[in-house]
C-alpha cells in the first residue's frame, strides 16, 4: 500500500551519532527485516518512522508523502502517519477490555458504530482470540496479549505496520506460532511491514529480503533470506546467521591448508594463494572414521536430532553436528577423548584481515 | 523539540506550545510561592536594624534560654531517634522475619501512630499518664500509693511520647528493606553453617544498616520539627526546644530573632536529610531491584514466641488503640475525672461542639484549606511530574527538585517564611485564611510531585505511543489513556495531603489569626487553656475522619498506599 523511503538519514543523541547517513527503500507489500545487534540504532530507525524522533538530518517518505524532514525541522505527528506498530511490551490498555483495546482506533476516527463493531470482531477473531473480547488485559496470557496488540495495529488498515521485536517476550513455540500468523495476516492485509529484530531465525523466516546491521549502526547486506544465508558478504554476515566454525587456512594453488600444519582441507579452493579464512556450518562438517584430517572429539551433546561434537583441530575448535539415524546406522558415535577424522562438505571463503577482526 | 524557525504542523505545534506554557506558569508559580519565601528567612535572618550583620545570631547564643533551646533540641531529638531506632528495627524484625502470630494486624497496628497527628497523641497520652490520668489512677488505686513514679510533663515524657511517634519511620523503612532483599543471602549464610541468631547479627541486619541508619535520620527530623508534643508537654516543665522558643519569640513579637532560630533549626534538619540521603543510597546496592516478591523466610523463636508476641501486642496496643479509647472516653466522659461508669457517659460535649461557633468555623476552614491544598498540589505536581518523567524536559527537572525541596524544610520555618513573605504589600496575606494556604502548599507539594512521580513511572510511554499511533492526538491520548490510568494514583494521593492538611498544626499555629482558626489551633488551644473534653471531643471527630480517610485509600490504591 506504501513504499518506505529513508534518504540519508542522520541522528545523535549527544555527541554520539546513532544514525549515520542512512538510506534505503521499503517497497509496498513487503515484508522487511531490519536485524542487528542491540544499540546498532534499527530502534531508532523504526521510532523515526513512526513519528516518535525526528532525524536531525534526512527527510522520510512514507507512500509520496514527505513525512519527517531534518533540514526543514519538520514532523507529522505519529497519528497522522496511518501506520500501526506492534511495540515489544505489547502495550496492550490495562484499563481497557479486548475489544476497546481494538476498537480504540476506530472510535479515533468516528467510524460509524455498526462498521466499528463489525471490524473489531473481525480483527479480534482473524488473532484467533474470539470470544475474549470482554476480557481484561491481565486475565490474558502475554501471547493472547501480544494478538491484541497485533489486531489493534491492523484494524484501522494502516499502509505500513512497524513491529518492534514483537515475539522477544514469548516463549519458543509462541513465538514460532506469531511468526507465520504475523506473515498469514501480511499477505491477507497487504501491508508493508517492517520488523526490527536480533533474533535471525525470526528473520530468516518472515522476511522478503533482510538488512543486517552491525554494532557501529552500518549496513552490512541487504537482500532475500537464503541470499544472506548462502552468499553472505563478509564473515559477519555469515556467523550472524547461524552457528559457525571458522578457521585459517593456507592457500597454495588450489589446495587449502590448515594453518600451521600440512593437513589438507579441500583441494578445491578457487581462491587466491594466501592466507585465507575458510567458513563452514556444524552441519557441513562431515565425521568418519576413515577420511580426513584428524581430530579429537572434547565434547558430546546428545539433543534428540542430532548428535552436536566439540573437536579440537590442534589448536583450533570445531562444532559438528550429527543426525542421529545417520550416527547410528553407520555406527559413528564417538566418546570424548576419542580420535575421529573430519572433511568439510561447504566451504565459504573469506579474507582472512576482515574475518580475523570480527570473527576469530 | 523545539524549533528553531516553526515549522511544525498545527497539530504538533499547538501540543508543544501547550506543554511549554503548562510548564513556564508551573515556574512562575514554584518561584512566587515556594523560592520567594524560603529566600527571605536566610536574608532576613542577617539583616538586624538597618543593615546586614549576625546580632540576630548573637542573640541566639548570648541568651542562654535560646542557646538552651537549640541544645534541647539536638540532645531530645536525638535521644528520641536512638530509642525509635532500637524499637524500630526490633519490631520489623520480629514482625516481618520471625514465627510470631497476627503479624499482618500487627504491622497495621504499629502503622497507626504514623496516621495520628501527634498533637493528638501527647494529648491522648497525658489522658493516660498525667496527674490525673486513667493509668495513673490506676497505679495509684492498685498500690495504694498517693502519687505515681513518672511525670509525664518533663523531659522524658516528651522523649518517650515523641519516640511513640517517630518509631513507625524506621519501622517501615527497614520493613521495606527487609522486604526487598534478597533471600538467598540468608539462605547462604545458614549453608554456611550459621544459626538463625547468628544469619541475623551477621548478614541481615549489616544488610539492612544503611535503611536502619537512613530511618533512624528520619525520626530525627521528625522529632527536631516537631511542635505539638514539646508544646503541650514542656511548657509546664519549662522545658524549651526550637519550635516552641520560636513560638515564644513570635508571641513578643521578635521577628529576627525568630528567623534566626529558624535558620538554625532549618539546617540542623538540613545536614540529618542530607546523610539520611546517603544511607538511602547505600541501601539500594543490596537490595533486588527486580520488584519481584520474594518469600522471606521466617525464623523460629520457639518459647521466646509467646512472651515476645506478647510484647509486641502490648506496643502495638499503646501506639495505636490505647491513646484512641482515651481520647473517646475523655470525649464522652461527664466531667474529667469522673468515674467510670455508663452512668457517667455523655455525649453533651460533642453537641457542645457542633453549637461552638468556632470550632464550626475552624472545621469549615480546615475543610476548604485541605480541599484547597490538595487539589492546587495534586494539579501542579501532575504537571511537573509529567513533563519530566514522560516528556522528559529539563525544565521540568528543575521544577521537580524545586517543588521537593521544601521537604528538607521544617514547618516552623516554613511559616516564618510566610510570614516574612506576606504581611508587606503588595501581597497582605497574614491575619487571612490564605496565608495558611500559601504554607501548606509549599509543605505538600513535594509529597504530591512524589506520588505522581510514582505513578507515572508505572505508565509505561509506549502505552501512550500505542495511543498516537492509533491516531490519537496529544490531547486524546491524555485524556482516554493517561489520566484513567492515573487516576487512582491522583485520588490516593489527593487524600494524603488533604489528610495531614485537615489537622494541621505546627504551621497554623503560628499563622492563624481571630476567625481564621484550623482545627488543630482549636484543639491546641482547647488543650492549653484546659478544655480537656472539648480537646478531646474535636480530636476523636478528627481521629474518625482519618480513619475512614485511610480506608478510602487503601480501597482506591489496592492497598498500594496508605498512611
Amino acid at each position: 500500500m506504501a513504499q518506505i523511503v529513508l534518504k540519508n538519514i542522520w541522528k545523535s543523541y549527544g555527541k554520539k551519532d546513532v544514525v549515520k547517513d542512512f538510506s534505503m527503500t521499503i517497497d509496498d507489500g513487503e515484508c522487511f527485516t531490519f536485524l542487528g545487534p542491540s544499540g546498532c540504532g534499527k530502534t531508532v530507525i523504526l521510532r523515526m518512522i513512526a513519528g516518535f524522533e525526528r532525524p536531525d538530518r534526512g527527510e522520510i517518505y512514507i507512500g509520496d508523502r514527505l513525512v519527517a524532514s531534518g533540514e526543514k525541522h519538520y514532523s507529522l505527528p505519529p497519528e497522522s502517519r496511518d501506520i500501526g506498530v506492534v511495540f515489544q511490551d505489547y502495550a496492550v490498555w490495562p484499563h481497557k477490555t479486548v475489544f476497546q483495546n481494538v476498537a480504540y482506533p476506530l472510535q479515533i476516527k468516528r467510524v460509524h458504530k455498526e462498521e466499528l463493531k463489525q471490524r473489531t470482531n473481525t480483527a479480534v477473531a482473524q488473532v484467533g482470540l474470539k470470544n475474549y473480547e470482554k476480557r481484561y488485559p491481565y486475565q490474558l496470557s502475554g501471547g493472547q496479549q501480544q494478538r491484541v496488540a497485533l489486531a489493534r495495529a491492523l484494524v484501522p488498515r494502516p499502509s505500513v505496520l512497524l513491529l518492534d521485536e514483537p515475539l522477544n517476550n514469548l516463549d519458543a513455540n509462541l513465538r514460532e506460532e506469531m511468526r507465520f500468523e504475523i506473515k498469514i495476516l501480511q499477505r491477507e492485509y497487504g501491508v508493508t511491514v517492517l520488523y526490527v529484530t536480533h533474533d535471525q531465525d525470526v528473520a530468516l523466516a518472515i522476511s522478503d529480503r533482510i538488512l543486517v546491521f552491525d554494532k557501529n549502526g552500518s549496513i552490512r547486506q541487504v537482500g532475500r533470506p537464503e541470499e544472506l544465508y548462502e552468499n553472505p558478504n563478509d564473515s559477519y554476515i555469515y556467523k550472524f546467521m547461524g552457528v559457525s566454525n571458522f578457521l585459517p587456512a593456507d592457500v597454495r594453488d588450489g589446495k587449502a591448508y590448515l594453518k600451521g600444519t600440512g593437513d589438507l582441507i579441500s583441494d578445491q579452493a578457487l581462491v587466491n594463494n594466501g592466507d585465507m579464512t575458510l567458513a563452514s556450518r556444524p552441519s557441513d562438517v562431515i565425521l568418519s572414521r576413515e577420511n580426513g584430517i584428524v581430530a579429537k572429539v572434547m565434547r558430546v551433546a546428545y539433543l534428540g536430532s542430532n548428535f552436536d561434537y566439540r573437536l579440537s583441530l590442534g589448536a583450533f575448535e570445531v562444532r559438528a553436528q550429527m543426525d542421529t539415524h545417520d550416527a547410528l546406522a553407520q555406527r559413528l558415535i564417538f566418546e570424548p577423548g576419542e580420535e575421529c577424522r573430519i572433511t568439510l562438505n561447504k566451504i565459504t571463503w573469506f579474507d582472512a584481515e576482515q574475518a580475523k577482526e570480527e570473527v576469530l | 523539540m523545539s524549533s528553531p524557525n516553526g515549522k511544525l504542523t498545527a497539530r504538533e505545534s499547538n501540543a508543544l506550545d501547550m506543554r511549554y506554557v503548562f510548564l513556564a506558569l508551573t515556574g512562575a508559580l514554584f518561584v512566587g510561592i515556594i523560592v520567594y519565601p524560603l529566600y527571605h528567612v536566610l536574608a532576613k535572618s542577617f539583616v538586624s536594624g538597618s543593615g546586614l550583620s549576625l546580632a540576630n545570631y548573637v542573640k541566639v547564643f548570648s541568651n542562654p534560654t535560646n542557646f538552651k533551646a537549640l541544645w534541647n533540641s539536638i540532645w531530645m531529638s536525638a535521644t528520641t531517634s536512638v530509642i525509635a531506632m532500637v524499637a524500630g528495627t526490633s519490631l520489623a524484625l520480629f514482625v516481618i522475619r520471625t514465627d510470631i502470630p497476627c503479624k499482618n494486624l500487627l504491622r497495621i497496628m504499629l502503622l497507626m501512630p504514623y496516621a495520628i497527628p501527634p498533637f493528638i497523641g501527647a494529648i491522648a497520652w497525658t489522658q493516660l499518664f498525667g496527674p490525673a490520668g486513667y493509668i495513673s489512677k490506676a497505679y495509684i488505686n492498685l498500690f495504694g500509693s498517693y502519687d505515681v513514679p513518672w511525670n509525664i510533663y518533663s523531659t522524658g515524657g516528651i522523649v518517650l511520647v515523641m519516640a511513640m511517634y517517630q518509631f513507625p519511620v524506621v519501622f517501615i523503612t527497614v520493613s521495606g528493606a527487609l522486604g526487598r532483599l534478597d533471600p538467598s543471602f540468608e539462605e547462604a549464610s545458614r549453608m554456611s553453617g550459621a544459626n538463625a541468631f547468628k544469619t541475623m547479627r551477621d548478614v541481615t541486619i549489616p544488610l539492612v544498616m544503611p535503611s536502619i541508619m537512613a530511618g533512624t535520620l528520619l525520626a530525627f527530623v521528625g522529632a527536631i520539627s516537631n511542635f505539638g508534643i514539646p508544646a503541650l508537654l514542656g511548657f509546664r516543665a519549662r522545658f524549651y526546644v526550637l519550635t516552641t522558643r520560636i513560638y515564644s519569640a513570635l508571641a513578643i513579637p521578635d521577628m529576627p530573632l525568630a528567623t534566626a532560630m529558624a535558620v538554625l533549626l532549618a539546617i540542623t534538619a538540613g545536614a540529618a536529610l542530607f546523610v539520611q540521603i546517603k544511607f538511602e543510597k547505600g541501601q539500594s546496592r543490596y537490595t533486588v531491584i527486580s520488584g519481584k516478591s520474594v518469600r522471606p523466610q521466617t525464623i523460629s523463636l520457639g518459647k521466646w514466641r509467646m512472651p515476645i508476641f506478647f510484647m509486641v501486642v502490648a506496643v502495638s496496643l499503646f501506639a495505636s488503640i490505647v491513646p484512641m479509647a482515651s481520647m473517646l472516653l475523655t470525649s464522652v466522659l461527664k466531667y474529667w475525672g469522673a468515674p467510670i461508669k455508663l452512668s457517667n457517659l455523655t455525649l453533651k460535649h460533642f453537641s457542645y461542639v457542633f453549637n461552638l461557633e468556632m470550632a464550626r468555623r475552624a472545621l469549615k476552614n480546615s475543610f476548604i484549606l485541605a480541599v484547597l491544598a490538595a487539589t492546587v498540589t495534586m494539579a501542579l505536581g501532575a504537571v511537573v511530574s509529567y513533563m519530566s518523567v514522560k516528556a522528559k524536559m529539563k525544565a521540568a527537572v528543575v521544577l521537580d527538585i524545586v517543588g521537593t525541596f521544601p521537604y528538607a524544610v521544617p514547618c516552623t520555618v516554613i511559616a516564618i517564611a510566610m510570614i516574612l513573605a506576606w504581611s508587606k504589600p503588595p501581597i497582605m496575606l497574614y491575619g487571612t485564611l490564605w496565608i495558611m494556604l500559601a504554607a501548606y502548599l509549599v509543605r505538600y507539594m513535594p509529597f504530591s510531585i512524589r506520588t505522581t512521580r510514582a505513578t507515572l513511572q508505572q505508565i509505561h510511554s509506549s502505552l501512550e505511543e500505542a495511543a498516537r499511533m492509533s491516531g490519537a492526538g496529544w490531547l486524546q491520548t491524555m485524556r482516554h489513556i493517561v489520566v484513567p490510568l492515573i487516576k487512582p494514583g491522583l485520588i490516593a494521593g489527593w487524600i494524603l495531603v488533604f489528610m495531614p492538611a485537615f489537622r494541621e498544626l505546627t504551621m497554623s499555629v503560628l499563622l492563624w489569626s481571630q476567625g481564621n482558626e484550623t482545627i488543630g489551633v482549636v484543639i491546641y488551644n482547647m488543650q492549653d487553656a484546659g478544655n480537656t473534653q472539648i480537646a478531646a471531643a474535636i480530636s476523636s471527630i478528627v481521629l474518625l475522619l482519618i480513619l475512614v480517610g485511610n480506608v478510602i485509600v487503601r480501597k482506591v490504591s489496592k492497598g498500594q498506599v496508605g498512611l
